[in-house]
C-alpha cells in the first residue's frame, strides 16, 4: 500500500539516491513513459543496458509500476527497433525503404518542406504528436511551427485529456487535478484504473476506499472498479451527459449544493436551473437505462459525502456530447464546493520556479492571421486559438501567462479538419505531414479519410521507434530514442505544479536520437537554427531551472519531486481565470462562439437499418498502451488477438460463441475481431479494443499495413455530424451502430522478424 | 470573524494533517532502508500499521518477483539471435 502524499516539499521532494538491487548495476531515477501516467520508477543499468525497471524506493511512489514498465527493457531491445534513418524507395505505401544518413535525410526534408511552404504557405505543414510519448519535445515543435507560421498542430490529446483541459477552462479557467489522497468520494465515469493500467490512480483509489471513501462508478459494463463500487450505475454507452443532468436535478431540487459559493462565485445559476429542469429523473432514467432511485442515491452521495472528486475520464472526451458532458462535470465540482479544496479538485497553477513548456512554445510569435487559419477554427473552435482567445487576459491575470497550454491541448487544430485538408477537402491544402511518437492512422476517427490524406501528401516524415503502419506511408522514417535513453523533466504539461526529473539510464542504440535532437536538426534544415538555440536538452533544462539555482544534473540528483506548499481557494484572492472572474455555469465563451452557453444533451439518432447493435471503443488492454507494445512477446502472450466483448445473451442471439471470429461492421468500415463472452457486458452492446495492428504481418498498403486494415478500430468511427461533438469536433466512440457477421479468420502473410532490420 | 475562525480551524487542520503525513512518510522512508536499528524499528512499525501483505492490493508476482534481465541476453535478442 502506498504512502499518502504529504504537503511538505522539503521533507519528501528530496530523497536519497536509488540503490541497485542487481549486482554490478548502477541505479537511476526515471519517469516511465510507457503510458501517460509517468510513474516514478527506478532503473538499473549494467553493461550499458537497462536490465531492470522497478518501483521507486521513495515511499511516496511505492508500487507505482505496471507490467508494461517492467518489460520495457525487452521491448526496446526488440530486433525490429528502428536503428537508422530510412528513406522510402518505392511508391508511397509500398513499405520499401533504404538506409540513409541523418544528414542526408534532414537536408532533403528541409529542402522539400521549404519548397512546400513557399508554394502553399506555412499552414500547409501539419504536425501530429504527443509530448506524453516523446518526452523531449518540451514545446519545441510548437515553437518551431509558430516561428515558421503554421498553426496546424494536432494530437491524440484532442480525444484524451487535452480537450478536457480546454473545456474545463471555459467554466473556471483551469484544468484541476484531483487530490485523491484526501478525498472522501470518487466518481469514475467509465474510467477503470487497474493494477496494470494507471497504477498510481488505482492505488490511490483503493487506498482511499480502504480508509472509508465512497466510490461511484458510471459504466455500461461491470468493470473491476464497478464491482468494488458503493454505487454502480450501468448506464447506456454515451448517455453520461444525461446522467449528470439527473445528478444536478437532484442536487438542485434538494438544495445539496454550496449555496454560498454559488451566490458569490458563479454566474448563470438561474439559466442553469431552467436547463436542468428539462431533465426530470423519469426522463434521465429512460435516457440512461438506470433506476431513478440509484441515480438519486449517487447524486446525494456525491454532494454530501465530500470532499468529492470526479477525476479526468476519457469517456466524456470521446462522444457526441463531449463538451456538455465535460462542462457538467465542471459544474458539479463547482456548485458542490469541491473546487480548490483539500480532498477536492485542486487548481494548482504553474510552478513559478520553473519555466513551463508553454513559454517555450512561444504562441505569441504566431501572427493573428495565421492563428485564424488554424484548421477547425470556424466549425469546431473550442480547443483552437479562437476558442481559447477570450482566456488570454484572465490567464495572464490569474496564472501569470497569456498563453497557458495545459496538457498541450488548448491551442490545437482539429484533427478531422486537418485530415480533410490533407485529402484536398479543406479550405486550403496541407501537403507536408510530420509525426513524432504517434501513429496517426490508428489514433483518430475515420481512418479511410486519414489514409486518403496521407496518400495525398508531398512529404511525410515519421520520428519513431518502430515501423508502425503510419510510418510505412512516410517518405522518411527517423529512429527515435526511448524514455530509458533520454533525460526528461515533467510537470504533466501544466496539469500539476510539481516537477519531476527523469535521468538518462543508457545511451540510445544505433542512430536513435531524441525528439529534441530531431527538432533542432529540423530548425537548422529550415534555416531557422536560432529558434532552438540550446545545444542539448540538458542545456534547455538548465535554462528552465535557472530560478531554482540548480542545474538539471543537481535537480535530478537531489529531487524526486519538486513542488511548493499547496495553497487552496486561491480564487478568493485572484478570482477565476474566466472573462467574468467567476465560475461560468453559463459560458460566455461558448455564447460568443455561437454555441449554446449551457450544457445540453443530444439523443441517439435512429440507427441505420440492419445495424441493430451498438459498439463502444477506446478501451485498451493492460498489456498495451494505445497502438503500442504489440511487438512485446510477453504482452502478446496475454492478449494475442484483437477481441470484442459481448454479453452471453447477445452472443446467443447472434449465434456466436467464445473464440469465434466476427466481422464488426459500422457505416464507416469493417474489422475482424475474436469474440469474448463476458458476464459484465450489457446486452446489445459490443465493446471493441482500441489500436490493434500486428507488427509481424506484412508491411505496405497492399499487404494491409501490418494488419491495420483488418483490425484497427479507427475504421469503425467516422465524422458524420450526427456522431460528432460540434463545439470541439470530436468523434463519437461510445455508442456507434454496428452489426456482426460470423467469419473465418484467415492468416495473413507475415514478414520475417529480422528481415526488416536495416 | 466567523470566516476568520473557520479559516483558522482549517489551517490548524491542514497543519495537523501535514505533520501526520510527514511522520508516516518518514517512518516509511526509514523502514525502506532497513540498515540501522532505527530503520528496523520503523520497518516493524510500518508493517504493523500498514495493510497486511495478503490484503495488499498492489502485490503482484509479475512485478514483485520479476528478476530483471541479463544484459548479454538483451544484447543477443536485439541482434535477432534469440527469441
Amino acid at each position: 500500500m502506498p504512502a499518502t502524499v504529504p504537503f511538505d516539499a522539503e521533507k519528501v521532494g528530496k530523497s536519497r539516491r536509488p540503490v541497485a538491487t542487481k549486482e554490478g548495476a548502477t541505479a537511476q531515477r526515471a519517469l516511465c513513459a510507457t503510458c501517460d501516467i509517468a510513474c516514478s520508477v527506478g532503473t538499473e543499468t549494467k553493461k550499458g543496458r537497462v536490465v531492470k525497471v522497478r518501483a521507486s524506493d521513495n515511499p511516496l511512489f511505492r508500487d507505482n509500476i505496471c507490467m508494461k514498465g517492467v518489460y520495457a527493457p525487452r521491448g526496446f531491445a526488440n530486433p525490429n527497433r528502428l536503428m537508422h534513418p530510412m528513406k522510402r524507395v518505392g511508391e508511397r505505401g509500398s513499405g520499401k525503404f533504404e538506409r540513409v544518413t541523418w544528414d542526408e535525410a534532414m537536408a532533403d526534408i528541409g529542402a522539400r518542406l521549404k519548397a512546400i511552404i513557399a508554394k502553399y504557405g506555412p499552414e500547409s505543414w501539419a504536425v501530429s504528436t504527443s509530448q506524453w510519448n516523446t518526452g523531449t519535445d518540451c514545446g519545441l515543435s510548437r515553437r518551431l511551427m509558430n516561428h515558421i507560421g503554421s498553426p496546424n498542430w494536432i494530437s491524440g490529446v484532442a480525444l484524451c485529456a487535452g480537450n478536457t483541459a480546454a473545456v474545463n477552462r471555459l467554466t473556471y479557467g483551469w484544468f484541476p487535478m484531483g487530490d485523491f489522497n484526501n478525498t472522501n468520494c470518487i466518481v469514475l465515469i467509465g474510467h477503470n484504473p487497474t493494477r496494470h493500467s494507471w497504477s498510481p490512480i488505482y492505488s490511490m483509489i483503493r487506498t482511499r476506499q480502504a480508509r472509508g471513501a465512497k466510490l461511484i462508478v458510471l459504466d455500461p459494463r461491470k468493470s473491476e472498479n464497478a464491482a468494488r463500487a458503493d454505487i454502480w450505475l450501468p448506464l447506456k454507452a454515451g448517455s453520461d451527459t444525461a446522467m449528470l443532468f439527473g445528478w444536478l436535478k437532484v442536487i438542485i431540487d434538494e438544495k445539496l449544493y454550496d449555496a454560498q459559493f454559488v451566490r458569490d462565485w458563479t454566474v448563470g445559476w438561474e439559466d442553469l436551473k431552467r436547463r436542468v429542469d428539462e431533465f426530470p429523473l423519469s426522463r434521465v432514467a429512460e435516457l440512461t437505462g438506470c433506476k431513478e432511485a440509484d441515480i438519486r442515491a449517487a447524486a446525494r452521495m456525491y454532494a454530501t459525502q465530500g470532499p468529492s472528486l470526479i477525476p479526468w475520464t476519457p469517456i466524456t472526451d470521446q462522444q457526441r456530447n463531449s463538451t456538455s458532458g465535460i462542462r457538467l462535470q465542471t459544474i458539479l465540482r463547482a456548485i458542490c464546493g469541491n473546487l480548490d479544496v483539500v480532498g477536492g479538485e485542486t487548481l494548482q497553477g504553474l510552478n513559478p520556479d520553473i519555466i513551463p513548456e508553454t513559454v517555450i512554445e512561444a504562441h505569441e510569435v504566431l501572427p493573428e492571421e495565421q492563428k485564424l487559419k488554424q484548421l477547425g477554427t470556424e466549425d469546431h473552435p473550442v480547443f483552437t486559438y479562437r476558442g481559447q482567445d477570450a482566456l488570454r487576459e484572465p490567464m495572464k491575470r490569474v496564472w501569470g501567462h497569456e498563453y497557458v497550454n495545459q496538457v498541450v491541448g488548448c491551442y490545437m487544430a482539429n484533427p478531422n479538419s486537418t485530415f480533410k485538408a490533407m485529402a484536398g477537402k479543406g479550405p486550403y491544402p496541407v501537403k507536408a505531414f510530420v509525426f513524432m511518437g504517434n501513429n496517426p492512422l490508428l489514433s483518430y476517427a475515420n481512418m479511410p479519410l486519414i489514409l486518403e490524406g496521407m496518400m495525398n501528401q508531398e512529404l511525410i516524415v515519421a520520428h519513431e521507434q518502430f515501423m508502425t503502419p503510419s510510418a510505412q506511408l512516410a517518405d522518411y522514417v527517423l529512429p527515435a530514442d526511448s524514455w530509458l535513453e533520454r533525460p526528461w523533466m515533467s510537470d504533466m504539461f501544466g496539469w500539476m505544479s510539481a516537477s519531476r526529473p527523469s535521468e538518462k539510464s543508457m545511451e540510445p542504440p544505433g542512430e536513435c536520437e531524441s525528439t529534441f535532437s530531431f527538432l533542432k536538426r529540423l530548425a537548422g534544415a529550415l534555416d531557422r537554427p536560432e529558434v532552438i538555440p540550446w545545444e542539448s536538452v540538458e542545456e534547455l533544462y538548465d535554462w528552465r531551472l535557472e530560478k531554482t539555482g540548480m542545474s538539471f544534473e543537481e535537480f535530478s540528483k537531489n529531487y524526486e519531486v519538486y513542488f511548493n506548499k499547496p495553497r487552496y481557494k486561491k480564487y478568493e484572492q485572484t478570482g477565476f481565470a474566466t472573462p467574468s472572474g467567476k465560475v461560468e455555469l453559463k459560458s460566455s465563451i461558448l455564447e460568443d462562439l455561437g454555441f449554446d452557453p449551457l450544457p445540453y444533451f443530444r439523443e441517439d439518432p435512429p440507427a441505420p437499418e440492419g445495424f441493430d447493435l451498438m459498439l463502444f471503443t477506446g478501451v485498451r488492454e493492460d498489456g498495451f498502451f494505445q497502438t503500442g507494445h504489440r511487438h512485446i512477446a510477453e504482452m502478446r502472450a496475454k492478449n494475442p488477438e484483437p477481441v470484442c466483448f459481448l454479453s452471453k445473451k447477445t452472443a446467443k442471439k447472434q449465434g456466436l460463441r467464445e473464440g469465434d471470429w466476427v466481422e464488426v461492421e459500422s457505416t464507416t468500415g469493417t474489422v475482424s475481431m475474436k469474440v469474448s463472452v463476458r458476464d459484465g457486458m450489457p446486452n446489445g452492446r459490443v465493446r471493441i479494443l482500441h489500436g490493434w495492428w500486428k507488427p509481424e504481418l506484412g508491411r505496405g498498403l497492399e499487404a494491409g499495413l501490418s494488419g491495420t486494415m483488418t483490425y484497427s478500430d479507427a475504421q469503425l468511427t467516422g465524422d458524420d455530424p450526427d456522431y460528432f461533438d460540434q463545439e470541439q469536433g470530436i468523434p463519437h466512440f461510445k455508442g456507434v451502430p454496428c452489426k456482426l457477421t460470423k467469419t473465418v479468420h484467415l492468416p495473413v502473410a507475415t514478414d520475417e522478424p529480422t528481415a526488416v532490420r536495416a | 470573524m466567523i470566516v476568520q475562525s473557520i479559516r483558522s480551524a482549517r489551517d490548524i487542520g491542514l497543519r495537523w494533517l501535514e505533520r501526520k503525513l510527514g511522520l508516516v512518510t518518514w517512518v516509511a522512508g526509514r523502514g525502506s532502508r532497513n540498515a540501522t536499528a532505527l530503520d528496523k524499528a520503523c520497518r516493524w512499525l510500518a508493517a504493523v500499521l500498514l495493510m497486511p501483505p495478503g490484503e495488499d492490493f498492489m502485490r503482484d508476482p509479475l512485478i514483485d518477483e520479476h528478476p530483471g534481465f541479463d544484459p548479454d541476453e538483451l544484447e543477443a535478442y536485439s541482434r535477432g539471435e534469440t527469441a
